[in-house]
């Protein structure tokens, strides 16, 4: 008696397939072939195997980066996180600390950062773009006074260049970290009991907290995981570059969110996957790549980079409204 | 009251008409060629059960969403109703269930929303604007509300006078009030309906949507029922016939609005013993004892403590003194998470906001409070949640297309099992019902009460708070009436009367007899 208002819609696909996730590969498809259709260099592997390289940054980053938008939070402490993991990292090795010691410390350092970031969020219900951003703040006077703005000069272990620089068998090391770090995302997301209660945060914490979860816990989690991706995104970099240096992590304040938000997760959250963020982050590289071949000034291209961020948020509101 | 349809009638078209209105939903019909008039200076009561497409009526006339058919018609003009501003310019005004104020805004901005005197430069005129509002309190009778609090401060009831204040501000012809009562206590109802009757005699013409008869009985001039999308049926209050109504309503004759309790419980099993618990200005010394296979009635006038027992035991009170113990062993209620490992299972006040994740399946809803039972070493196990989800569904007899449909997309009653359903995984022993069958509809409610009687019969304890006092007569085995956030009195077996508890509830000390006046009946209190 009861069916007329109910069968509106009847959606039998997982939470994680819905629209935006097809939007973001269709257009990474897209966007690919117009890039090897103007140079067919784009096509070739090795082109191919350097954007996934450069890839793997911004897909590490955007691992905690989607746990922590899926809650409908942010992480804006990313790039004073990383760059002091990896420093406190340089600084243990040029003092004799072991390899593995000197890892374990950056990756602690960058877990208690993103701790403390769930504080302002969970206990003092500041909204995270604030209180994420004055971690970042605290974060970075912290590099300056501990390093007295001159990071050290070391000689990076070939382990670490390994994880930044790295081929096996003919495949980026870096490449290899962003797919277990993708598939540690999926089966968190989808798979466990935390996974689930991110998304319940996301649309309606009451709910979840009347239902007998302590959704501070879930938020402490989701931050940690967040600040421990920036710590190892800052290991994979410094690997990367041979070196440490103050500027390392300025990239990386908005390019993983955008990539994350591209990838069809909700920015208000409680909806959305990293499946997503995986093709949000190829395309934000296709994007810089193809721009920084063609000769545009910087600005110019900032402002393209921009504008195409905004018209994908556009289409997803439309998807959004007409759903209604 | 006085039938005044005919004082208004000096034009002959009635003030709104609506014919020949349809509208589709992605293939789901909820409104079929349906005809629908108010006269000038009558309160027309539509009623039907959910899904009967009322809402959807509603929603069309105050311009929230467009037919796909049809005419609308306001004094004999047929109008385009685009928007909801358009419809209030010309004349119709809305009363939603579902509140639409801005916490964070004061009273006065959220009744001037939209439109709020502005001086040359486009500036609001806070000092105006607060006049009127002071102003349209007085003519309304509203004269504990201050136009400068924030709403969010406001209890429900007080928000849901303010959301009809907001209606009025527009001095509609038509006023639409949905389930606009379902938040107040019988003060404000008896409020509502002085102001009701007195913009019946000015010519308003008034299209109420209850499901409380008594209140039907009370204001009605003529009925509409709906069913399945269209009118079947218009009748003259004067010529109401209850149970012919139910009939029209869902098509089929119910033959008593109450299915049999389940036997009081004579051995002395008691699950719940309350020792003098209190808290802050809270709660004042509660002491009671609950045994399985009991359903505990907690009334009281508005506001008297109801709501904050129920929160109180689910351990969302803090600083409790006192004792409570479940099956002899004294429990600590610091925390959801604790009450319910205790045994304690919330069904709260607002589905919407406080029980369900509304884009999230029922599959997921049904599951999120006993997911560590679901899971192993942290991994969900896909098929018990999915039996798990399953079994729920049949056990409420919940109609969806398949436990992946968004809760969004289920009708209210629907939404109402599924909370319950999340709870009867958990394994919980004790049931708090908070006002569950607030804004329900006929059917639904009585799936409620043999869910309770179920509940009872398997051996769990029913705590239902509840602001129908017929409901608390047919369904408890005993009633706590509070009062002063106190227990004022408990009622028991055949004591439980309408007349007794509101007698308690009042503190009148000798009760009025079996022939006390029908007015006594209504419903009394509501949240706090």
């Amino acid at each position: 008696m009861n069916n007329v208002s109910e069968s509106k819609r009847a959606v039998a696909l997982p939470s994680w397939l819905l629209q935006g996730v097809t939007i973001s590969y269709i257009l990474l498809v897209v966007l690919f072939a117009l890039a090897a259709a103007i140079n067919p260099h784009y096509a070739s592997w090795d082109n191919i195997r350097n954007l996934l390289q450069i890839g793997a940054f911004i897909g590490v980053i955007a691992v905690g980066q989607t746990l922590v938008i899926i809650t409908g939070q942010i992480d804006l402490s990313v790039p004073w996180n990383l760059t002091f993991s990896a420093i406190l990292m340089a600084t243990l090795i040029s003092h004799g600390t072991s390899t593995p010691v000197a890892i374990a410390a950056a990756l602690a350092s960058g877990t208690l950062v993103g701790m403390f970031n769930s504080i302002g969020t969970a206990i003092f219900r500041i909204h995270s773009l604030v209180w994420t951003l004055g971690t970042n703040a605290l974060m970075q006077g912290a590099t300056l006074v501990y390093t007295h703005a001159q990071p050290p000069k070391v000689d990076v272990p070939p382990f670490i260049r390994a994880l930044g620089a790295g081929n096996l068998w003919g495949i980026p090391v870096p490449l290899m970290v962003w797919i277990v770090a993708a598939i540690f995302a999926l089966v968190i997301l989808h798979q466990t009991r935390f996974g689930r209660y991110l998304y319940a945060i996301g649309n309606n914490e009451s709910a979840l907290f009347l239902s007998g979860v302590d959704s501070r816990k879930v938020y402490l989690g989701a931050y940690a995981i967040s600040g421990f991706c920036a710590a190892l995104a800052g290991i994979m970099l410094t690997g990367y570059s041979s070196q440490t240096y103050l500027g390392m992590g300025s990239d990386y304040l908005l390019v993983p969110v955008a990539a994350v938000i591209i990838g069809g997760t909700n920015i208000m959250g409680g909806s959305g996957g990293y499946l997503g963020s995986i093709s949000g982050a190829m395309i934000v590289v296709l994007l810089q790549s193809v721009l920084s071949t063609v000769q545009i000034q910087e600005a110019g291209k900032n402002i393209i980079f921009g504008s195409i961020i905004i018209v994908l948020l556009l289409l997803y509101g439309r998807e959004k409204l007409s759903t209604h | 009251m006085a039938d005044s349809s005919e004082s208004g009638a000096f034009n002959d078209a009635p003030a709104l008409e609506a014919s020949g209105i349809a509208k589709h939903f992605a293939g789901t019909i909820a409104l079929d060629d349906a005809d629908f008039s108010c006269r000038r200076g009558e309160v027309h009561v539509l009623l039907g059960a959910n899904g009967a497409g009322k809402s959807t009526l509603v929603k069309i006339l105050c311009g929230v969403q467009p037919p796909d058919a049809g005419t609308i018609r306001l004094a004999g003009e047929p109008v385009k109703l685009e928007n909801p501003i358009r419809a209030a310019e010309l004349g119709v005004a809305a009363v939603f269930q579902e509140l639409s104020l801005a916490p964070h805004l004061t009273v006065a901005e959220n009744i001037m929303l939209a439109h709020e005197p502005t001086g040359p430069l486009g500036q609001i005129r806070g000092r105006e604007l607060r006049r009127r509002v002071t102003e349209l309190f007085e003519q309304i009778g509203i004269d504990h509300i201050k136009p400068n609090t924030l709403t969010g401060r406001l209890t429900l009831a007080d928000q849901q006078l303010v959301e009809i204040a907001k209606a009025l501000s527009h001095d509609p012809k038509t006023l639409i009030v949905d389930e606009g009562t379902s938040a107040l206590g019988q003060e404000e109802v008896r409020r509502l309906f002085d102001l009701l009757g007195r913009l019946r005699e000015r010519g308003t013409a008034i299209i109420f949507i209850s499901h409380r008869m008594a209140e039907v009985r009370e204001i009605a001039d003529r009925l509409t029922v709906f069913r399945n999308g269209t009118n079947v049926g218009t009748v003259d209050a004067a010529d109401m016939d209850e149970s012919h109504l139910v009939e029209l309503m869902l098509g089929e004759r119910i033959e008593q609005s109450f299915p049999e309790r389940a036997p009081r419980p004579t051995d002395n099993d008691i699950l719940l013993d309350v020792d003098h618990l209190s808290a802050g200005e809270l709660l004042h010394d509660i002491s009671f004892q609950l045994r399985r296979g009991e359903v505990l009635g907690i009334a009281g006038l508005e506001g008297q403590g109801q709501g904050d027992l129920l929160l109180a035991l689910f351990g969302m009170v803090r600083r409790l003194s006192g004792d409570v113990r479940v099956a002899g062993k004294p429990v600590n209620l610091g925390s959801p998470w604790k009450a319910i490992r205790a045994g304690f299972a919330l069904i709260p006040e607002d589905r919407k906001t406080q029980g369900l994740l509304q884009p999230q399946s029922l599959r997921e809803n049904i599951a999120l409070a006993s997911l560590k039972n679901l899971s192993r070493g942290g991994l969900i196990d896909r098929a018990r949640e999915r039996r798990t989800a399953d079994e729920g569904m049949k056990r409420m007899e919940i109609k969806a297309a398949s436990m992946e449909t968004p809760v969004a997309a289920l009708s209210g009653g629907n939404q109402q099992k599924v909370v319950i359903a999340k709870w009867l995984e958990t394994g919980g022993d004790i049931f708090l019902f908070y006002d569950p069958t607030r804004g329900v509809d006929v059917g639904t409610k009585r799936a409620f009460y043999e869910l309770i009687g179920e509940l009872a019969r398997a051996g769990k304890a029913v705590m239902l708070y509840s602001t129908e006092l017929s409901e608390l007569v047919g369904v408890c085995h005993r009633v706590l009436v509070m009062n002063d956030r106190r227990i004022a009195e408990t009622l028991e077996d055949t004591d439980i009367t309408e007349n007794a508890i509101l007698a308690a509830s009042l503190g009148v000390r000798e009760r009025a007899g079996a022939d006390a006046e029908p007015a006594a009946t209504r419903n009394i209190g509501a949240a706090s």
